[in-house]
């Protein structure tokens, strides 16, 4: 436990505080000078990708509890997007403003979650995953074939009464603050201990009196509550959804982001959704330049994109397994000392 | 707390009546039955494989005997799940360090705290207010332990990477933070060293002195079980085969011959 010069635990409030030293209250800063520097720069195209950064991380915080946390495997966290981002387009295309719509498709998003979290009960670790990986088919065919109530591949419109790029940009902020915020409280209190104690040993956490059957399910409902408020917001970013937004494809990235990042680690969310999101952003522009000098290059490369992605994740899991939320941990203690040089 | 056991004294707190219990066709234990009574130390001995473990399991709800009561606070304690059996009370320690290593020795006993806790999901995630109050009023009971056990230093140390001996001491603190009424202690001292196995031995009796609480305690260390413990149990091939006071114990003709041999 390092703590820099000058910050003392002088109470136990102190010792549990989350932003506690300077450090901490200078990323806060740093965090919102970056907001405003990208409101004031007036770039649609960086405030486009922000937002949609800030959507994923939402969600990418809330597998974090469910699989981070509790250790409960879920590859299907894009299709309890899904079901979030229809719920909110379709009472908004029925007249619900916004502020019911979003709550109400964490809702429904957190409730098909308990359903589809009912196997954990008795099964868990790799045979659960797959188990979830039923529950992304069943639910995107749902959704797909269910065509009177979300017209199907065509996509449902999704209205919001925010037409402001920017408004719209403040809006997901505070979203990702208060969700943040939220996840690093769970930590601190009675049912994030309780997830991390079945995530690390379950028998010894039921015999401490911690229920399993009530806790599991709870991480199914808050990770996918976290979700389905994700995928309204993406669903009015876009102003309409289709399913093939929330592929399984788009669910293994989500684990992705987490492996990359590091399980059980808000920062390391942030870390892995913004590195393979800004990878990805990176490369496409840097294939849309060189298309246009070399073309016939460009297009034989072009497909190589993907195996960039498996190689950091493979890169990833042999050098650091941890996630960058470790390389983190490590640097500051490189820090902590700097200049004299000390690797642990 | 330990009401029960001081409005009546001589009420045994735990009774266990005609425990048997089988894995298919390996009979694990027959016929058990004994009391516990309050604010005693009671040890469980007997050669391996006796079943000493297996009674603590079938207290804590782990295993289910397949006859048999176990009476607690008017419940049958064979027909509860385990995390039940918990919140009435029954705080236990493992023989293999079971401990939540992903947290730090704090976390642990504030986990072992849970079921004094209130406030649920939704109130810590919000956490200001009422949910920190709590919090910090439990800080400062499991602070209480770690005073106890002196395991200030280790406080936030992830419980993982913690030695043997100490992971050890914050598998019973995370025991006591249950404010437990029964405390069950699987081999709290194997594998130690004598100058630990002596530290143990103070926590323990501390322990009992502080909380005036029975404490069920299984030891191979006969000179150590003789020494503390107020009432022996013995068991072989899954049969009480003796009980009574250690001195009644160590002269048991029975017991010589299951420890020494005919």
């Amino acid at each position: 436990m390092y703590l820099p010069c000058g910050t003392f635990n002088e109470s136990y409030r102190l010792d549990s505080a989350i932003v506690r030293t300077k450090a901490h209250v200078a990323w806060c800063l740093a965090g919102l000078v970056f907001c405003l520097l990208l409101l004031f720069s007036g770039s649609t195209y960086l405030i486009h990708f922000a937002t949609l950064t800030a959507i994923t991380i939402i969600s990418a915080l809330g597998l974090q509890v469910l699989t981070g946390y509790a250790g409960q495997f879920s590859i299907a966290h894009a299709a309890f997007m899904a079901v979030g981002a229809y719920t909110s387009a379709i009472l908004t295309y029925h007249g619900v403003p916004l502020y019911l719509s979003l709550p109400a498709a964490a809702v429904v998003a957190g409730v098909v979650g308990l359903i589809f979290g009912l196997p954990s009960l008795r099964i868990k670790g790799f045979y659960l995953l797959m188990a979830t990986f039923a529950a992304q088919f069943i639910i995107m065919y749902i959704i797909t074939h269910w065509q009177g109530l979300t017209k199907g591949e065509f996509g449902h419109p999704a209205p919001t009464a925010i037409q402001d790029e920017r408004a719209y940009f403040i809006l997901v902020m505070v979203c990702l603050v208060a969700f943040t915020i939220a996840t690093k409280n769970i930590l601190r209190s009675k049912a994030g201990r309780a997830f991390v104690a079945i995530n690390n040993n379950d028998l010894a956490a039921e015999l401490m009196g911690i229920s399993l059957y009530r806790y599991k399910l709870l991480a199914f409902f808050i990770s996918c509550l976290y979700a389905g408020f994700a995928g309204g917001l993406y669903a009015h970013f876009y102003r309409m959804v289709m399913p093939e937004a929330f592929s399984l494809h788009s669910s293994m990235w989500f684990l992705g982001y987490l492996l990359v990042g590091g399980l059980g680690s808000v920062p390391g969310t942030y870390f892995g959704v913004i590195l393979i999101m800004g990878l990805n952003e990176g490369l496409t522009n840097g294939f849309a330049v060189l298309i246009n000098i070399y073309p016939e290059v460009t297009r034989f490369l072009a497909p190589f994109r993907q195996v960039v992605f498996g190689l950091v994740v493979i890169l990833f899991l042999i050098y650091e397994p941890r996630g960058l939320a470790n390389s983190w941990e490590k640097l500051k203690k490189y820090l902590h000392l700097w200049p004299y040089p000390y690797w642990p | 707390m330990t009401q029960n056991a001081q409005s009546h004294p001589s009420e045994p707190v735990l009774r266990t009546r005609n425990i048997t219990l089988k894995f298919g066709a390996i009979q694990v234990l027959s016929d058990i039955s004994f009391d516990i009574m309050p604010n005693e130390i009671l040890a469980i001995i007997g050669p391996n494989g006796a079943g000493k473990t297996s009674v603590l399991n079938c207290l804590s709800g782990f295993y289910r005997p397949q006859q048999g009561s176990i009476l607690y606070k008017n419940k049958d304690l064979t027909k509860l799940p385990s995390h039940r059996i918990a919140e009435l009370g029954v705080g236990r320690t493992f023989q293999q360090i079971e401990l939540f290593s992903g947290l730090s020795a704090l976390d642990n006993l504030l986990a072992g705290r849970h079921i004094r806790m209130k406030m649920g999901l939704l109130w810590g995630a919000i956490y200001f207010g009422k949910t920190r109050n709590e919090e910090l009023k439990h800080r400062r009971a499991v602070e209480e332990i770690i005073d106890l056990l002196e395991m200030q230093p280790i406080r936030h140390a992830h419980a993982g990477v913690l030695p043997y001996g100490l992971r050890k001491r914050v598998e019973l603190g995370r025991a006591l933070a249950l404010d437990p009424e029964v405390l069950l202690l699987d081999e709290s001292m194997a594998g130690m060293n004598v100058e630990e196995k002596e530290d143990m031995a103070r926590y323990i009796l501390d322990v009992h002195d502080l909380k005036k609480i029975p404490l069920v305690l299984i030891e191979h260390d006969m000179g150590l079980v003789m020494d503390i413990s107020d009432r022996v149990i013995v068991l072989e091939y899954g049969r009480k085969i003796a009980e009574g006071t250690p001195d009644e114990v160590k002269s048991n003709k029975k017991v010589i011959e299951a420890y020494l041999g005919s």
